[in-house]
């Protein structure tokens, strides 16, 4: 405690100025008894003013880690890698989600408007039950052809309706094989068995080992076209279809404006505790 | 006060540092209570805990400097007891103890709180001034908190507070000598 601070404050005390002494107080330094009262109302806590301490320091932290939970405070120092670790997650995520698609399509097992799609974005197995009305596209049902690009729905080659599903499709296919291509099936089908599975599935389809079927992925060479033009898609795996930063609140530092309006000119940031008496009113 | 430390020390009891909190809570909560208590008796302990909890549920960190906390505090605490205190008198059937207004504590009241006994005079001493003059005084001399604070949690302009703490502490020095023969000064 500083408890002499108001009335000690200020070496060399100045007269009074045109207010009287109205705004110093100065003065109080000169009465050893007004020191005294002040010192006495700056006294340390009793024990009795303190005996609800621990109560109080509980209800304290707890409330703080109530509020951790809702919402973690992380400082901004760790909060990136965080943000990170999310995006791989959610990339991961989506990869296997959409070669669980794959999987599915390559065993034939989607729903019909599905399995066509995937028959002719991925060459998986036509649907079972084929009807050649399915799209008027410009390519009827015929067989599917290799180095022609697939426009499945509207008659326009510039519009992508097949594009953000085969490139979703191909980003995780290629997302997927480059992992496996450079950690080697071990790693992936102990890390990622799912996915790997998923891959295994999609080589079988074409006939192929997962190492040709990932290499023909990830390295067209006019192969399946859909998977080609995939790859320039998916030339970016990594990236995850949503960043899921958002656990954490932003705005930890923003002061004091707690509705009870702070804002008094006093932000000096000075770190002295000391209350200086003002000379002028 | 808690000086150079204070931004450190509350930044760790922010971040649910128990000792922090409690280095905290003996270095702020006995002038919160000797203030509250002044203001009001029956609902001191209660604003005052109500106040505790209110700056554990806030999101903001008080940056700035120990003065700022310290007046966000004390501005905190007075609308909770000046609410309570409106709150119980509007209430119907209320006891006539309860309508007491800010301000009127009688010293033997004050006196349960506070057991060191130069404290507990000042502080009764003070509490035999004007109401708003006592709390001008308590915030300015006792909180330690400059005119503009002390206008600021008193919702009064920095003039009137500069008058109001001027006045009663030249009524508390006319009426020291009294005191001092009860043994506050030394």
């Amino acid at each position: 405690m500083t408890e002499r601070d108001v009335v000690q404050h200020g070496e060399s005390p100045e007269p009074h100025d045109e207010h009287g002494d109205l705004g110093s107080d100065r003065w109080l330094e000169d009465d050893m008894e007004m020191r005294a009262l002040t010192e006495a109302l700056r006294a340390p806590g009793t024990p009795d003013e303190l005996q609800h301490e621990e109560h109080a320091v509980a209800a304290f932290a707890a409330e703080r880690r109530a509020l951790a939970d809702v919402a973690p405070v992380v400082p901004l120092t760790t909060r990136r890698p965080i943000g990170r670790t999310a995006a791989v997650i959610g990339g991961v995520a989506a990869g296997v989600l959409l070669l669980s698609g794959v999987a599915a399509a390559a065993t034939g097992s989607l729903p019909e408007p599905l399995q066509r799609f995937a028959h002719s974005v991925i060459g998986a197995p036509e649907p079972a039950t084929s009807s050649s009305s399915v799209t008027a596209s410009s390519r009827p049902s015929g067989s599917r052809s290799s180095g022609e690009p697939v426009v499945s729905t509207s008659g326009s080659p510039t519009t992508k309706p097949a594009s953000t599903p085969s490139s979703a499709t191909g980003a995780g296919a290629v997302g997927l094989c480059t992992a496996f291509l450079k950690d080697g099936a071990p790693v992936a089908a102990k890390e990622h068995s799912q996915a790997y599975a998923a891959l295994v599935a999609a080589a079988a389809a074409h006939s192929q080992s997962v190492t040709s079927y990932c290499t023909s992925v990830t390295h067209p060479t006019g192969k399946p076209t859909t998977i080609a033009s995939a790859s320039s898609h998916g030339s970016k795996p990594a990236t995850p279809p949503g960043q899921v930063k958002k656990t954490a609140t932003p705005a930890p530092s923003s002061g004091n404006g707690n509705g009870n309006g702070n804002g008094n000119g006093h932000a000096t940031g000075k770190p002295s505790p000391k209350p200086k008496p003002s000379k002028s009113a | 006060m808690l000086g150079e430390e204070f931004p450190e020390v509350l930044r760790a009891a922010l971040d649910g540092d128990e000792n922090a909190f409690a280095r905290l809570y003996r270095d702020a909560h006995p002038p919160l209570l000797r203030y509250l208590t002044t203001l009001s008796p029956q609902y001191a302990e209660d604003a005052a805990s109500e106040t505790w909890l209110e700056l554990a549920r806030s999101r903001d960190t008080f940056a700035g400097p120990e003065l700022g906390f310290r007046a966000w505090l004390f501005s905190v605490a007075r609308h909770k007891v000046v609410d309570r205190v409106r709150y119980e008198a509007r209430r119907p059937s209320t006891p006539s103890d309860d309508l007491e207004p800010l301000g009127s504590t009688s010293p033997d009241v004050a006196d349960r709180v506070v057991e060191d006994d130069a404290t507990a005079r000042a502080l009764a001493l003070v509490r035999t001034l004007p109401p708003d003059q006592a709390e001008a005084v308590l915030l300015r001399v006792m909180a330690g908190l400059d005119y503009p604070e002390v206008a600021q949690v008193m919702d009064r302009s920095t003039g009137a507070v500069r008058v109001l703490v001027h006045r009663g502490l030249r009524r508390l020095q006319d009426r020291l000598p009294s005191v001092a023969a009860d043994g506050v000064t030394r």
